[in-house]
């Protein structure tokens, strides 16, 4: 019965057993005490208010896709019916509501992230040894630890992305798009994963050239395989993204607070949005006007005038004069459309080429603008409200009607035409000048006149939206194509993702990030003085960078020994093919995400956003390694029992502020200062 | 013979087309006003700051002073005209527009050179320079006081130079020119040539990477040719290569700058972009052989400075913060301009009693108090009853920091800053003026005074936002020195040091990076997107609007462009299928057997000419993604003659392949028609030589101005 048992027990590849013991010790570092600290930290304060939107179906939109936060939702509607529970960092969670069960949903998806290195790295042609060094350096990572402890969404994208990489690899058309699919899913939860997307398109390229070249099959059908691949590679995840974007808009569809944002015809879209009382502008139509395109800071700006006049003169000793009209980033005034001389032509369409007053409704001032400099522009006209009975006559104020996008009808639709506003008697065409106004502005939008360019562009096009009156109950809700509006949700999340935030005590750089040299405060309690960082394990992390640079040379010293002619061994030629695809895959996986960080994102960046780098560099890492173990194999043994011992070391070292215990001085923590620039004893 | 012919027609009708009418507009045109400007500057030696490397700007002021320009003419604004109301001429314009346009002509010479070599056939060479001498934009560009036509003639002589080089070596080892004085002299001029383009504009670095893909390439062929070449001879090409391409330029680079810093001597409205140090070395600067005491005592007056780029001034005013409870904290400011509130007095802290006396230099570690000159306040870490630091407002997670009565006497700990001296300073003597860079910390609050690069809101002026930084990341903002010390009776004085080169070639380089990272595009601004560019979709101005003078290309040349850059990417893809297929287009059923298909013979894909082709236009593209690519991922502010070192890539391209087109269509033609191929070959040339030129001509009034 024994010796049955031992022959069993030896049957069973090593491998697996190794893999099973590093998920178990991996789940019991990402799942235990999840409950601690018992209170919302660091981004948990953001997903929890955002997801909250969702109960009542409110519409809202974020810097990233909606895939994590509809995920949260729909497994646990009870947290997040409350906004309260998600107001502020440190807040405690109340009795009924545990954080341990929101929290095991990422704590399980990081554990996951274990076997998937392993078999990513198994996939690509490494031995299992090669493979289990991966799954330890992802296991024995305080990073991936502390971020998979908290309710954020990055050990999400990360399964998300290495399963993508996992399907890649795998030589099988079917595998090939469950990788588009996950890629997909991983975009819906982060944009950063665009940069992956561009790997998976580049093997998708590099699969069809394979097969077109290949002369075991004809070139029609090589030319045609080969173009399924490419076409899945990009069409699949786009569709998935658009599904996932979809859903979450059919789940928002109330009016909510970032309406604003939103053009006039989306806000149509929504339950509580804006309705119209007919479709066209007519004469005595009440209007609000709108510039069309995103204006920073706010994304919207409406044209808006308030009841006190321009400051006499300028800080630069201009002078000026007349009732201010500015921009503004909410609803705030609304404008009378009549015709400059018969008042009385109530109800006639407004049409392309037609001459219109434009009334403020407030303070029945009349919209104007005349030779003087602007207050911020000196080299445009200043536009200003003035009065209709006094000097002025109707025909200094008349604007032309230029609607842009005519398809054919000239009429001046509501929410749907584009329009430009000439000045009559100077030429000069209405925009919004970008820049905001000084003190006296209150932070509002400079508004002013100014000419057409050489190419005859304007800055800024304008929005009609008209106000419901009181006096019509006929309303009609405009019904718009989903695609479109997942479409300007996508866009408008992609702009979103890219405005530039205000700076942050622990933001920092990307060159900071490889070396694991920036650390974040997630929590801290003063009483214990417990405190929880996100730092890397600065072994594995910096051991990466040198070990993956090395191989990167051995690639390129073989590459040249080879173009040389010497005889080579196939074992090693295979090796080196391995190892160049790995580069190819892995590598450029780095390199794009990094790059991305780089050149994309705006500041305010955080350390964790290097994560997915990080397990691309854990992988290739392990590769490397058994390069070396194939090149001096005892040295290479004493190398990599050394290398591994001393990030498991780092591991234990770091554990204090990985997991927040209590620790009795500030000079313990100073020890654990193992870069100069960690910001760590907070007090 | 006949290539030399063409060679001296080509570059006739280039200078004809450039020189045109080259007086016209008479006034300062678009970018003129900045490099006329700058040339005048070096004329009049001032100092001043600017993104681009000085040597584009030393020619044209060559060239202004050969023609008799002494400086005098400010070329203020785009639209000054060059001439007096009755008619004489204030500047020598016309000399430094034809320098440039001349430049512009040599560089389409280069390119003609560039694919002869490359594809030793004359037609392509005559298209390629053709579509750049048809290219109304390509005149526009090289017609005025810029940059570009400079830059452009540089990049081009220096792909010349790598092309010609290793147009010398060959296989055969009786023709094998490598290492013979002239492929030392090609090898040699394309180093000094990209020294030059990256003195003249820094996006010379993308030339840099496209001649260093070229010798990576020539060197790998020789690598892999055994026979022919051992590794002795591998090491000399390869150590010829890294003292021509990389040492050289580098060379010429750093030369250039040291010709600038040289002419360079006055003080101008720029000086506050560069440090104390540098400041001291021009003319007519405040710092200008200023002899200041020799060391800060603990009764010395003076102004500090932060190290940033810009550094500004601790500065205090009376005014003071708003919302605060305690009326008396009157604002700490960062301020850039010499001011009157800018002196502080040190002041010994009270325990320090022994070293009272008069002139005791400071020294690293010691405690001081400083004291607002003007209104006798101190400086302090603004501290709430609680005895908790008050939040900065912008960088709120630092204290914020102000000037206190000295009558108040709570929270007098705060008062008291360390002077900390940065590493690798002489500890033992003492604090100097503008050379000692330092820290102040509070010893209290634990944080060190900290300059931002963030302007406060209105009521702080506009001035920059000075706080107390407790962490230990952003150190770059709390690094101060003293700049001016006011001297007292009996200490001895000393001269400020002159910098060494060295630092100014990195301070000057850190300025210019800093003006590039704040040409940043805002809304409104109707700047130019590098996918317009390609496809000529939006013209400059680059006249008064009355004149109608644009930067705009002519439409069929671009449209050429256009279309031969997707084009020659299929037509690389079919050749490189069918060449790694070894041209079985069907299933190959005899793998092992390798004989020659019958398809061989007839596919044109093997053609001597095509192959050339595709291996010449494969350059020209790479070229085209390195210029042009790069700018999809810039940040700064861009203007559509940033596309025109890519352009000239595109044509030389459209050439190569045009010539190609032509050539298979004369071996097609010749078998129907009776005519010699040659005839064929050259009717087709001159055709499109004759559409170019009518379509030239169409659209001539954007270069030349409608008479």
């Amino acid at each position: 019965m024994l010796q049955k048992f031992m022959d069993y027990l030896c049957k069973i590849d090593h491998g697996i057993v190794g893999i099973c013991f590093l998920t178990v010790v991996g789940m019991y570092s990402r799942c235990c005490d999840l409950h601690y600290p018992n209170s919302v930290t660091f981004d948990e304060v953001h997903y929890g208010s955002v997801t909250t939107l969702y109960s009542s179906q409110r519409f809202h939109i974020d810097k990233q896709p909606p895939l994590f936060r509809l995920l949260l939702f729909n497994l646990f509607p009870n947290y997040f019916s409350n906004v309260s529970m998600w107001e502020n960092i440190g807040k405690d969670f109340p009795d009924q509501f545990s954080p341990q069960a929101i929290r095991l949903l990422p704590a399980i998806l990081g554990t996951l992230l274990i076997p998937t290195a392993y078999g990513v790295v198994l996939k690509l042609g490494f031995t299992v040894e090669a493979a289990l060094l991966a799954a330890i350096l992802v296991t024995f990572d305080n990073a991936l630890v502390i971020q998979s402890r908290f309710m954020v969404a990055d050990s999400l994208q990360l399964i998300l992305v290495l399963l993508s990489i996992f399907f890649a690899v795998i030589k099988s058309w079917f595998c090939f798009v469950l990788s588009s699919i996950f890629i997909g899913l991983a975009m819906s939860v982060h944009l950063s994963s665009l940069a992956l997307w561009i790997v998976i398109i580049m093997l998708a390229l590099s699969k069809a050239w394979e097969i077109c070249t290949d002369r075991k099959v004809s070139l029609a059908h090589g030319f045609g395989k080969g173009c399924l691949y490419i076409v899945s590679s990009i069409l699949v995840p786009i569709f998935v993204l658009l599904m996932c974007t979809t859903v979450h808009l059919k789940s928002v569809n109330l009016s909510g607070p970032h309406d604003i944002l939103m053009s006039s015809t989306f806000q149509a879209s929504l339950d509580g949005g804006l309705k119209s009382n007919g479709s066209i502008v007519k004469y005595g139509s009440v209007i609000r006007l709108r510039a069309t395109g995103d204006i920073p800071p706010y994304g919207s700006c409406y044209l808006n005038s308030i009841a006190q006049i321009y400051p006499l003169t300028h800080e630069d000793g201009r002078g000026s004069s007349g009732q201010q009209v500015v921009g503004c980033s909410y609803k705030a005034s609304s404008w009378n459309v009549l015709h400059p001389t018969n008042f009385g032509s109530q109800n006639m369409e407004v049409r392309d080429g037609d001459f219109i007053l434009l009334i403020h409704s407030n303070t029945n001032g009349t919209l104007n603008t005349h030779d003087v400099a602007a207050p911020v522009s000196k080299y445009k006209q200043e536009v200003s409200c003035v009065n209709l009975n006094e000097m002025h006559s109707p025909k200094m104020q008349t604007w032309k009607v230029h609607v842009v996008n005519t398809n054919g009808n000239k009429a001046w639709k509501n929410l749907h035409s584009k329009v430009l506003f000439e000045h009559v008697n100077t030429g000069f065409y209405l925009v919004v000048t970008g820049n905001t106004l000084p003190e006296w502005g209150l932070g509002s939008l400079e508004v002013a006149t100014e000419g057409l360019d050489e190419t005859g562009d304007c800055a800024t096009e304008w929005n009609a939206e008209t106000i419901p009156s009181s006096k019509k109950t006929s309303s009609y809700k405009i019904i718009h194509e989903t695609f479109n509006n997942v479409v300007e949700y996508l866009g408008m999340t992609w702009l979103l993702s890219l405005q530039s935030g205000p700076d942050h005590r622990f933001a920092s750089e990307p060159y900071e990030w490889p070396f694991g040299q920036s650390s974040i405060a997630y929590w801290y309690n003063s009483t214990t003085n417990a405190q929880l960082h996100f730092t890397g394990n600065i072994a594995s992390w910096c051991g990466g960078i040198l070990i993956s640079s090395l191989l990167i040379i051995n690639c390129i010293l073989f590459a040249l020994y080879q173009r040389r002619n010497h005889a080579i061994a196939n074992d090693r030629l295979h090796l080196w093919q391995k190892s160049v695809y790995a580069l190819m895959i892995l590598g450029s996986a780095y390199v794009f995400q990094m790059a991305y960080y780089i050149i994309v994102v705006p500041s305010p960046k955080f350390a964790y956003q290097y994560l997915p780098s990080v397990v691309c560099l854990h992988m290739l890492q392990a590769c490397a390694l058994e390069v070396f173990y194939c090149h001096c194999e005892r040295l290479a043994l004493i190398v990599i029992f050394i290398y591994v011992a001393s990030v498991i070391w780092c591991y234990w070292i770091l554990r204090s502020i990985t997991f927040g215990f209590a620790t009795k001085c500030q000079e313990e923590l100073e020890h654990l200062q193992l870069w100069q620039s960690w910001d760590l004893p907070l007090t | 013979m006949q290539s030399s012919l063409l060679f001296v027609c080509i570059t006739f009708i280039g200078v004809t087309s450039r020189l045109f009418r080259i007086n016209e507009p008479r006034y300062v045109c678009w970018d003129e006003t900045h490099f006329g400007k700058m040339a005048g500057f070096y004329i009049n030696r001032t100092m001043f700051a600017c993104v681009h490397p000085p040597l584009g700007k030393l020619i044209i002021a060559t060239i202004g002073l050969a023609g008799g320009y002494d400086g005098h003419f400010s070329f203020t604004q785009p639209g000054d005209t060059y001439y007096t109301e009755n008619g004489t001429l204030l500047t020598p314009y016309i000399t430094m527009r034809v320098g440039c346009a001349i430049f512009g002509t040599l560089m389409i010479s280069a390119v003609y050179c560039i694919i002869y070599t490359l594809t030793k056939s004359v037609g392509a060479a005559v298209l390629s320079s053709m579509l750049l001498i048809c290219d109304v934009a390509m005149v526009t560009l090289s017609r005025y006081i810029l940059l570009d036509p400079i830059m452009l003639f540089f990049m081009f002589a220096s792909v010349l130079g790598v092309v010609k080089a290793s147009a010398l070596q060959t296989r055969c080892s009786k023709q094998d020119k490598s290492f013979t004085s002239y492929w030392w002299g090609w090898l040699v001029f394309t180093g000094i040539c990209l020294g030059c383009t990256l003195s003249v504009k820094l996006v010379g670095a993308f030339t840099v990477m496209f001649v260093g893909a070229w010798a990576i390439a020539d060197l790998w062929k020789l690598l892999g040719d055994t026979e022919m070449v051992s590794l002795q001879l591998l090491g000399k090409h390869f150590a010829a290569r890294v003292l021509c391409l990389i040492f050289l330029p580098i060379a010429i680079y750093v030369g250039v700058f040291y010709f600038h810093f040289h002419i360079l001597h006055q003080s101008s409205d720029d000086d506050i972009f560069y440090s104390s140090k540098f400041q001291s070395t021009l003319h007519g600067n405040l710092l200008h052989k200023k002899s200041m005491p020799m060391h800060i005592t603990f009764k010395s007056s003076l102004t500090m400075r932060n190290t940033l780029i810009e550094g500004m001034f601790l500065h205090s005013h009376p005014h003071y913060y708003p919302n605060m409870l305690e009326q008396y904290s009157q604002q700490v400011t960062g301020y850039k301009i010499r001011d009157g509130n800018n002196w502080w007095n040190i002041e010994p802290v009270i325990q320090q009693a022994k070293k009272l006396m008069d002139n005791v230099p400071l020294h690293d570690g010691d405690l001081i108090s400083l004291h607002h000159m003007v209104t006798n306040k101190s400086l302090s870490v603004v501290i709430d009853k609680n005895d908790k630091w008050h939040a900065a407002p912008i960088f709120y997670w630092n204290s914020m920091v102000a000037s206190i009565s000295r009558q108040n006497s709570s929270g007098n700990d705060y008062k008291n800053w360390k002077i900390e001296l940065k590493a690798l300073q002489n500890r033992s003597s003492g604090i100097c003026a503008v050379d000692c860079v330092f820290k102040l910390v509070n010893v209290a609050a634990r944080c060190c005074l900290f300059a931002s690069l963030k302007k406060l809101p209105g009521w702080g002026k506009d001035q920059y936002e000075i706080s107390c930084y407790h962490g230990r990341r952003y150190e770059q903002g709390c690094w101060w020195h003293a700049e001016e010390v006011l001297p007292s009776s009996n200490a001895a004085t000393t001269a400020i040091k002159p910098p060494s080169f060295l630092t100014n070639l990195f301070e000057s380089h850190k300025v210019m990076f800093h003006l590039n990272s704040k040409l940043k595009k805002k809304y409104g601004d109707r700047v130019s997107k590098p996918w317009h560019w390609a496809v000529n979709y939006k013209p400059q101005l680059f006249s008064k609007k009355e004149d109608k003078l644009y930067l705009t290309g002519t439409p069929v040349v671009w449209w050429i462009n256009a279309t031969a850059i997707p084009t020659y990417i299929l037509f690389y893809l079919c050749v490189a299928i069918t060449r790694k297929r070894k041209y079985h287009l069907k299933r190959d059923q005899n793998l092992k057997i390798k004989s020659k298909s019958i398809l061989q013979n007839n596919c044109i894909c093997c053609n001597e000419i095509i192959l050339n082709a595709c291996f010449v236009g494969g350059w020209c593209l790479l070229g085209w993604c390195l210029h042009y690519l790069p700018f999809f991922a810039m940040s700064r502010v861009l203007f559509f003659h940033h596309y025109f070192p890519a352009h000239v890539f595109a044509c030389m391209l459209s050439g190569t392949l045009l010539d190609c087109f032509c050539k298979t269509l004369t071996e097609w033609l010749h078998s129907y028609l009776k005519l010699s191929p040659l005839t064929i070959h050259q009717s087709l040339t001159v055709t499109i030589i004759g559409v170019l030129f009518h379509n030239f001509y169409l659209h001539s009034h954007f270069c030349y101005g409608s008479t």
